[in-house]
């Protein structure tokens, strides 16, 4: 198993991070360093009176370090990785020493227990797993839909306040009121209808256009409340769908055990958002043949790497799994079936009405749709009075955005020839993720 | 009024104070909203505003326009750099190394190559801010570069193109970059451009005008350069404006300016060799030192100090400013002696400090290598230079080649002539040694690498983990990272002692990661894609 210097970069989870362990990445630092072909190790001298002891498990990857920092990878594992992609061969291929051979040991162990739990669950016929926290023990679900009714029933309450004094008296409330509604939420098990009453609050603070922007989300806010007070009858998967909205989240483990979708996906963009305790990043997938559009979410505290190690720009062989939803997105992988390799660009929309007729359909289908991804094959980025935009072959403008961000770079790489542009559509604007030039990739 | 702006201005209000009413439509969203139950106010707006604002969003289609896009860009002859020269010019625009930026720049342009087009922005926003840069990139950026360029205002500079017109219209970089080459290839019809337009350009501008003319500098150039000069009336009034023309008449040994200094300055010095003692020169001072510059229409004298420290005294500085427009061989040919015994005959005497700071403003204002050499490695004048600003010694070699600047200080390492105690914590590099070094901004020569690296990894030995090097030393390690010759890099980071002061250690790692980045980011441009 290879990697790149940027994949290895990209496991990281902050620049500082980054700089620190390309610091480490010489011989000089490490007096001891050996490998065989699971493993690579070294001693690095710190500050302290011992040399830490780091190591790594090159099947997944993982990382362990005797350093006290609580970051993973910390800078020593980084520097290690970084070391071994460039110099591998200078690395002598020794017998592991006992601390190696122990933790290789210890996670052998694990996975095989886990594999065991796998496998006694597959024999009793696909029967949910015995888990404490499931969701399917009846006694445990109806206490938690008793909570949302109440936390929603709040909700509408405040809603209709809301629209009964106006939104002019809602913009000068002070910061209270939106917060205690959001934190009641949360206690009502509904976490993403308690983020969307945030949003709302920052919405009538921004400047211009405050009041289509507030109203719509009011909107999406009360058709939640709608569409949950009638949930159980409305189809399965749009009921997936307001659980979704509500922000319920569904183990990977639970996802249906048929067939997933096999196909040549390709990496087209990814973003990631760094909040105070929580990173997200949005990887987005197309298919090849299939044509579908296809979302990987992965989740970390902040500080912790994120899992993802597939970059924009290439494509594999794997086979998807859908989550459950009227217009399916989100997905995780379930199996690969190729190392992931540069590729080209994958189609996409033809022009800007394609894609915006698509969003249509995907919002019909799930009013709840934040981002959606906008694969426009030809486009070329123009700029008109200090805004950017793209233009399709028929003449059809889409405003990038929200900040400006990236648009020298994509003019660029375009020379004015049209390129193929990857982005999230908010409704909006188009945030741009990457763009295939030439036959390149790069990322925005 | 739409539908859309009824329901928003009933939920700005309020539905406390007014009632939702919308006309009857048979619109698919009309019918929709008929459906709202109108008896429940705040039910049916809030129903309204879902059904209303998803129709808008889901309805939304795009503007067109009919201007035409800016024309293609033609394809670039020159090839891209490889993937792996693209990540290191990434890292260096992100803030790390940034020092080796230049020196990247010139390889990518030697070995023929362009820098990847997603990098041209943010380069030139980096070259924009640091002029130096700028004919880096104009070598590296290829036509995509000069086309992106065209359409950003803040990056004219790139692509700017020198026409006829350019000297009417254009702005100063463009002017100035046109007189240079002008100068450079027909040096009389620079002199008449400037002409031309003299009378009425800024006083700021003249002077970076007539910086161009030391290249094809000729006797042909004293009436325009005298024409700036003042004499009793008239002249340039900006005092910059006619210093400059001063130091130029006085590159033309054959000029008015030139003749009438030797003729002026040279009585006034006089090398004695009394029975007793050694070798002094005695200096015919005027007593009415203003009077003497008026009579002898040599203001450039008088009024442009050189130094406005030192207590030197009225007289004493007049005498170095006197003493710094003649050209020191000319003392040495006066009295047949070398500059070593110039300078110790200077130093006997009553002027002795102001005669040195002389020389030494001679010295850097013509060139004049032999008595640099001297300068460099006489102790007395060794001293002069250390407590000097370093403008001083930017001014002693800013006219020496490389080549014999590499040879002086290789020379002084060597251990010079230099005696008394040295500083433990310095060692040969003392402060006047570390400027002259970053005098030399090219790469420098594998023996000065050596001789330099070497200097400071004895240094450290000798004084092991007690004692830190002096802070000019450690802190000029960072710019010998990125002068050393990156060739050998692997010999230059071998053999550093372990042990080591800990204020010493951070910028030793420094200087050892950027050369470690030197060598691979250099080489990595000449590399094949395949054997990365």
């Amino acid at each position: 198993m290879s990697f790149s210097p940027e994949q290895i970069i990209a496991l990281v989870p902050d620049a500082p991070s980054a700089r620190a362990g390309r610091a480490l990445a010489t011989a000089r630092k490490w007096p001891a360093l050996g490998c065989d072909e699971r493993a690579v190790w070294g001693e690095c001298q710190g500050s302290g009176k011992e040399p830490y002891r780091t190591q790594i498990d090159l099947t997944e990857p993982a990382f362990r370090c005797t350093c006290p920092s609580r970051k993973l990878p910390c800078k020593h594992a980084l520097g290690l990785f970084l070391l071994f992609a460039a110099e591998g061969q200078s690395f002598e291929r020794r017998d592991r020493p006992a601390w190696v051979a122990e933790w290789l040991e210890k996670r052998d162990r694990r996975s095989q227990r886990a594999r065991k739990k796998e496998a006694a669950e597959a024999s009793n016929g696909g029967a949910p797993p015995k888990r404490k926290r499931a969701a399917t023990k009846p006694g445990r679900a109806s206490d938690r839909h008793a909570r949302v009714s109440a936390g929603l029933a709040e909700l509408e309450l405040w809603l209709r306040d809301l629209v009964r004094r106006g939104l002019a008296d809602a913009q000068s409330q002070p910061a209270r009121y939106w917060e205690q509604m959001a934190a009641r939420l949360i206690d009502a098990q509904a976490p993403g209808a308690a983020r969307r009453v945030r949003e709302l609050s920052s919405a009538t603070a921004s400047a211009g256009g405050w009041a289509e922007a507030v109203l719509s989300r009011v909107g999406l806010l009360y058709l939640l409340v709608e569409a949950f007070k009638r949930i159980d009858t409305l189809p399965e998967p749009v009921r997936a769908d307001v659980r979704a909205g509500l922000g319920w989240t569904i183990k990977e483990e639970e996802l249906p055990a048929d067939a997933g979708v096999r196909d040549r996906w390709v990496v087209a963009g990814q973003f990631t958002y760094e909040g105070e305790k929580l990173s997200i990043q949005r990887t987005w997938l197309r298919g090849e043949t299939s044509a579908r559009d296809a979302l990987l979410l992965d989740f970390a505290a902040a500080g912790q790497p994120l899992k993802s190690n597939l970059l924009p720009g290439t494509s594999l062989d794997a086979e998807l799994v859908f989550y459950p939803s009227n217009s399916p997105l989100r997905a995780a992988v379930r199996a690969r079936h190729s190392q992931p390799e540069p590729c080209g660009p994958a189609g996409g929309h033809a022009t800007v009405e394609s894609l915006l007729d698509a969003y249509a359909e995907a919002l019909a289908r799930n009013p709840w749709i934040e981002v959606f991804p906008a694969l426009l094959g030809e486009v070329v980025p123009v700029r008109r009075e200090g805004v950017w935009i793209v233009k399709d072959s028929g003449g059809r403008l889409l405003p990038l955005g929200p900040r400006l961000r990236g648009g020298w770079e994509i003019l660029a790489l375009s020379g004015g020839s049209p390129v193929t542009l990857f982005g999230e559509w908010d409704g909006r604007h188009l945030l741009p993720l990457g763009v295939w030039a030439e036959g390149r990739y790069s990322r925005i | 009024m739409t539908t859309w702006q009824n329901i928003l201005g009933v939920a700005a209000i309020g539905t406390g104070r007014q009632e939702l009413t919308l006309p009857p439509s048979d619109s698919l969203l009309g019918r929709a909203l008929k459906g709202l139950d109108a008896s429940d106010r705040e039910g049916a707006l809030l129903g309204a505003v879902a059904l209303a604002s998803l129709h808008r969003q889901a309805g939304l289609r795009a503007a067109t326009d009919n201007l035409p896009p800016p024309e293609a860009c033609d394809a670039d002859q020159l090839p891209r750099c490889n993937a792996a020269a693209g990540r290191h010019l990434a890292r260096m625009l992100g803030g790390e190394f940034k020092e080796v930026l230049p020196e990247w720049l010139a390889a990518l342009g030697r070995a023929g190559l362009r820098v990847p087009e997603e990098h041209l922005p943010a380069l030139f926003d980096r070259a924009t801010k640091t002029r130096v840069l700028r004919p880096l990139v104009l070598e590296v950026m290829g036509k995509r570069g000069r086309w992106l360029a065209a359409q950003n205002e803040a990056w004219g500079w790139a692509s700017a193109d020198l026409g006829p017109d350019t000297w009417e219209t254009g702005g100063i970089e463009e002017r100035l970059s046109l007189l240079r080459s002008l100068r450079a290839t027909d040096p009389r019809a620079g002199r008449k451009l400037l002409l031309s337009t003299w009378k009425s350009e800024y006083a700021k501008d003249r002077e970076a005008f007539l910086q161009t003319f030391i290249v094809g500098l000729s006797d042909e150039d004293e009436p325009f350069l005298q024409e700036a000069m003042p004499y009793m009336f008239g002249g340039d009034r900006s005092v910059s404006v006619w210093l400059t023309a001063g130091e130029l008449l006085l590159q033309l040994p054959s000029s008015r300016l030139a003749r009438r200094v030797l003729e002026q300055v040279s009585p006034l010095l006089s090398y004695q060799e009394p029975a007793q003692g050694g070798a002094l020169i005695e200096v015919n001072m005027p007593d009415d030192i203003k009077a003497w510059t008026f009579q002898n229409r040599l203001h450039i004298v008088a009024w442009y100090p050189v130094t406005n420290d030192l207590n030197l005294g009225e007289k004493g500085k007049w005498l170095l400013d006197a003493v710094s427009w003649v050209p020191p061989a000319l003392w040495c040919r006066q009295w047949s002696k070398s500059p070593a015994e110039v300078l110790d005959a200077a130093l006997n005497g009553e002027w002795g400090e102001a005669l040195a700071r002389g020389f030494i403003e001679a010295a850097g204002r013509y060139g004049d290598e032999e008595w640099v050499e001297t300068l460099v490695l006489e102790e007395r004048t060794r001293h002069v230079l250390t407590k000097s600003v370093f403008r001083v010694i930017a001014r002693l070699v800013s006219k020496i080649p490389a080549e014999r600047l590499d040879a002086i200080i290789i020379k002084d390492l060597a251990g010079g002539k230099r005696e008394g105690r040295l500083d433990e914590r310095e060692g040969w590099l003392d402060e006047a040694a570390v400027h002259l070094l970053l005098e030399l901004s090219q790469e420098w020569s594998d023996e000065l690498s050596r001789a330099v690296v070497g200097a400071v990894k004895h240094t450290l030995k000798e004084i092991r983990g007690t004692k830190a090097l002096l802070w000019h030393l450690s802190d000029a390690l960072r710019q010998f990272a990125s002068r050393v010759s990156h060739e050998l890099a692997d010999e230059l980071s071998a053999d550093w002692p372990q042990e080591m002061h800990e204020m010493s250690r951070k910028p030793v790692e420094g200087f050892l990661s950027i050369i470690a980045f030197r060598r691979d980011a250099l080489r990595a441009i000449v590399k094949e894609e395949a054997e990365l």
